[in-house]
């Protein structure tokens, strides 16, 4: 399955959304802060950095890194790319 | 003057750099660190950190209540022993107290969680674990088992505010004494440090790698640690009547929640504000001596709270961080502070803040550099918890 | 103590939710043993999915029981967004879902993948938390957690906030859920019984999750005035006090090691009543039984009496008073005095 509805889907599921698909999450819409949709904050996040080192065995390292990769959905998969390539 | 006015008669503690308020006051006036990788358990967390551990050997099972057959745990046996320590300065038998209206207020986290991971293996796997884990569980809630342990007859309460916990309990029993439920308090907290909460505060990017460094420009996080905190806390009438020395009067308590996020803290500290100016009771907040703060060195809550003091009390207040001496102990955290606080206007001095070193705007205070010479006024302890509460108690010099 | 009232009552039972329900479970309209789990769909009634997504069962359940209660005492929810409410939870097991959540997680994955979110729901006093949150509360918020001794001092400390003027209104949450690690140490300490028969021998604990609130307050409408909670007291001392009220109502639980303890309670006083055959057994049920008591003080409902009394019969007029009793270790009661 493509990287960006893999990612999706494990937010919807692992965050606990309701009533959310993944054609309801825009690629480069803001995940975080007050103009994003989805509502999410800095719990989710910190969950989210347990998520994808358990899901795509990717490490964030720090809080600089998180809030540049968990801007949207492309930064996002754009960032595990990344990471799975060089490893 | 009330002859109702809650009294402080005795003070116990127990912690990472040594075992009763003498050793451990000495060992912050020397700016003595004591913390390293856990010892009493393995983990593997994303981030290591360093803990303020009561080291093993350090300390012996209290006499105070008779060992039974099953192993008492380790929140019991540091309870006991800083008990034992406050009812000897207050002068109160131990096998005295027995069919009295005492009151017991106890803060803790891990000791009222069933958290024994052996067993849930065990359990989880099939194996039909025997019950010496449950059983253990169910026999040591602490104040439940020093009510039964000690027959004691007046209220009974474990409180479970997370980072308050401590805090909430001295609060709690100071209002039962001035309510006239009992005369004597045992208050104060206890926690010891556990696999189970290194790795949650871990998982939430909470913690530092290195000792903790309250209200600095480049503090990163916690340290948890682990110990026991005690009050002895009676009526000013009841103590009189027994002739024994009153510490100091509790003047105030506040208790205020946040309701704003369940782990962040109000970004404007209202709260806390709330809390400080309850306990305040009217008071001027020029006049204060010191706060001893919360001060956990994560990057949001030293910002916080240091605006939100230098909001009430002025940039200039005197401000200590004690966690960086004893780590984050949860449930005791706010009952060592305490117990700090009582001693510090007792002794007329406080500890420099260790790990502080580079003052951040952010902040506003400026804790101590050094040990610091303080008026015996009345000084306040506060607390922020996990889940947006804050506490905030006030002690007072007697004349 | 000067008075405090009873303003609404949120029970959340497997017998039933809200006050009507309860009631019907009381005059005898449900039988068979408590069903064995609780939903909280009604939740959504008060809060957008999207509001709970992560809350944990426990804290659902809390936060239902709260809205119900203040929807009982005729007030918006809105009311309560200010710092003159307050929050007392009180559990003797806490959020246990979470709790074995975290330690499912740490078991079958690993030290460094272990979920934030599981640990942050199995803090204890996060369901408070939540409920401060959802509501809006700023004024003092606490979580107590002493085994049997929980529910009167949780009590106690709700009505101490509204005498000494630190809240106007305190919403108390006396609760437990059930687990698997649970039902498995009744089963071995001999319970896992059907029904909970409160005051026989044997035990015949029957673990059920539940949870009650009771929105307090003052002034001159609502259910019941609280009108003293002692606690402490040797068996003997609360039999003799309980004597004194119209009703006893116990909070027996089936445990075999209470039961001659109620026996002494229940041989002194006028009328007995024991309900957990209805809800099941809980740690925390001197909350259900001050619930259902304040129901039966004012006369809101019809009660069929269970164990111990003299058969089927509607609540008197001459009901004026009544003590809940809740035995908190070998000869240690505490005693909670309603009045009408």
């Amino acid at each position: 399955m493509e990287l960006r509805r893999q990612l999706k889907e494990m937010i919807i599921t692992e965050l606990k959304l309701v009533n959310v698909t993944p054609d309801d999450i825009s690629d480069d819409g803001p995940l975080f802060g007050a103009d994003s949709a989805l509502g999410l904050d800095s719990l989710d996040a910190v969950e989210l950095v347990v998520l994808l080192q358990k899901k795509f065995g990717v490490e964030v390292g720090d809080r600089n890194t998180a809030t540049a990769a968990f801007a949207s959905i492309n930064s996002l998969a754009e960032f595990v790319s990344q990471k799975n390539a060089r490893a | 003057m009330n002859p109702q006015d809650p009294v402080v008669t005795g003070l116990g503690c127990l912690a990472a750099g040594g075992v009763g308020l003498d050793a451990v006051w000495a060992a912050m006036m020397s700016g003595r660190v004591t913390c390293g990788p856990p010892g009493r358990f393995a983990a593997a967390p994303v981030r290591k950190s360093p803990v303020f551990e009561v080291p093993a050997g350090s300390w012996r099972p209290s006499r105070l209540v008779a060992e039974t057959g099953s192993d008492r745990t380790l929140c019991v046996e540091f309870l006991l022993v800083a008990l034992e320590e406050a009812l000897d300065q207050a002068v109160l038998r131990p096998g005295g107290l027995g069919g009295r209206r005492i009151g017991v207020c106890l803060g803790t986290t891990v000791g009222c969680t069933l958290n024994d991971e052996e067993f849930y293996r065990a359990f989880k796997k099939g194996e039909r674990p025997d019950l010496a884990a449950i059983h253990r569980f169910l026999d040591h809630n602490p104040a439940v088992y020093l009510a039964r342990a000690l027959d004691l007859r007046g209220p009974v309460s474990t409180i479970n505010n997370a980072c308050a916990s401590g805090t909430d309990a001295v609060g709690q029993a100071a209002e039962w004494i001035a309510e006239g439920l009992c005369d004597v308090v045992i208050a104060g907290g206890v926690d010891e440090l556990s696999r189970i909460p290194y790795l949650g505060f871990s998982s939430l990017l909470n913690t530092s790698e290195g000792p903790c460094r309250p209200f600095d420009a480049g503090r990163d996080g916690l340290n948890l640690g682990e110990g026991a905190g005690v009050l002895i806390i009676e009526s000013r009438a009841s103590a009189e009547r027994r002739g024994v020395r009153l510490l100091v009067g509790i003047g105030g308590y506040g208790c205020s929640a946040d309701a704003h996020h369940v782990t962040a803290p109000h970004p404007q500290g209202a709260g806390l504000e709330r809390a400080v100016r309850q306990a305040l009771a009217g008071r001027d907040p020029a006049g204060i001596s010191f706060v001893n703060a919360h001060g956990t060195a994560t990057i949001p809550n030293d910002a916080i709270e240091g605006t939100t003091l230098a909001r009430v009390f002025g940039a200039g207040v005197r401000v200590v961080g004690t966690k960086s001496y004893t780590g984050h102990a949860l449930g005791a955290a706010g009952a060592l502070e305490a117990v700090f606080t009582v001693q510090g206007l007792l002794a007329g001095t406080i500890p420099a803040t260790a790990g502080f070193q580079d003052a951040d705007p952010a902040c506003v205070v400026v804790p101590t550099r050094e040990a610091t010479g303080v008026p015996r006024t009345y000084a306040i302890s506060t607390s922020l918890a996990f889940g947006g509460g804050n506490s905030a108690i006030l002690f007072e010099a007697l004349p | 103590m000067s008075a405090v009232r009873i303003l609404g009552l949120g029970p959340v039972l497997t017998c039933g939710q809200g006050v009507e329900a309860l009631s019907r479970a009381l005059a005898g309209e449900k039988s068979g043993p408590p069903a064995a789990d609780l939903s909280t769909e009604a939740l959504t009634a008060f809060l957008p999915q999207a509001r709970i997504r992560r809350i944990d069962p426990f804290g659902r359940m809390a936060l239902l029981a709260a809205f119900l209660a203040i929807q009982d005492a005729g007030l918006s929810s809105e009311e309560a967004r200010t710092d003159r409410w307050g929050i007392v939870v009180g559990t003797a097991f806490g959020p246990q879902t979470s709790t074995f959540s975290f330690l499912d997680g740490l078991i079958d994955g690993c030290d460094h993948l272990v979920s934030s979110l599981a640990f942050t729901n199995s803090v204890h006093n996060v369901p408070a938390a939540q409920i401060s949150l959802a509501l809006g509360v700023t004024g003092p918020v606490r979580t107590l957690t002493a085994f049997q001794y929980t529910a009167g001092t949780a009590l106690r400390t709700a009505c101490h906030w509204i005498r000494a003027g630190r809240a106007d209104h305190v919403l108390l949450i006396l609760g437990e859920e059930s687990s698997p690690v649970l039902t498995y140490a009744v089963g071995r300490m001999g319970g896992g019984a059907e029904r909970v028969r409160p005051l026989a021998d044997e035990c015949t604990y029957a673990a059920r999750p539940g949870c009650a609130a009771l929105l307090l307050g003052s002034g001159d409408t609502g259910y019941a005035r609280v009108l003293d909670v002692e606690e402490s007291l040797t068996t003997a001392e609360a039999a003799a006090r309980a004597a004194l009220a119209d009703v006893l109502f116990c909070a027996a639980s089936g445990r075999a090691d209470e039961a001659g303890d109620y026996r002494v309670l229940a041989s002194q006083a006028r009328r007995v009543r024991a309900h957990a055959p209805l809800y099941g057994s809980l740690a925390t049920s001197l909350g259900i039984e001050a619930t259902i008591a304040a129901l039966v003080l004012a006369g809101r409902t019809s009660e069929a009496a269970i164990e111990a009394g003299a058969g089927p019969e509607t609540a008197s007029p001459a009901l004026r008073t009544a003590a809940v009793a809740g035995v908190c270790g070998p000869n240690r009661v505490t005693l909670v005095s309603l009045g009408g």
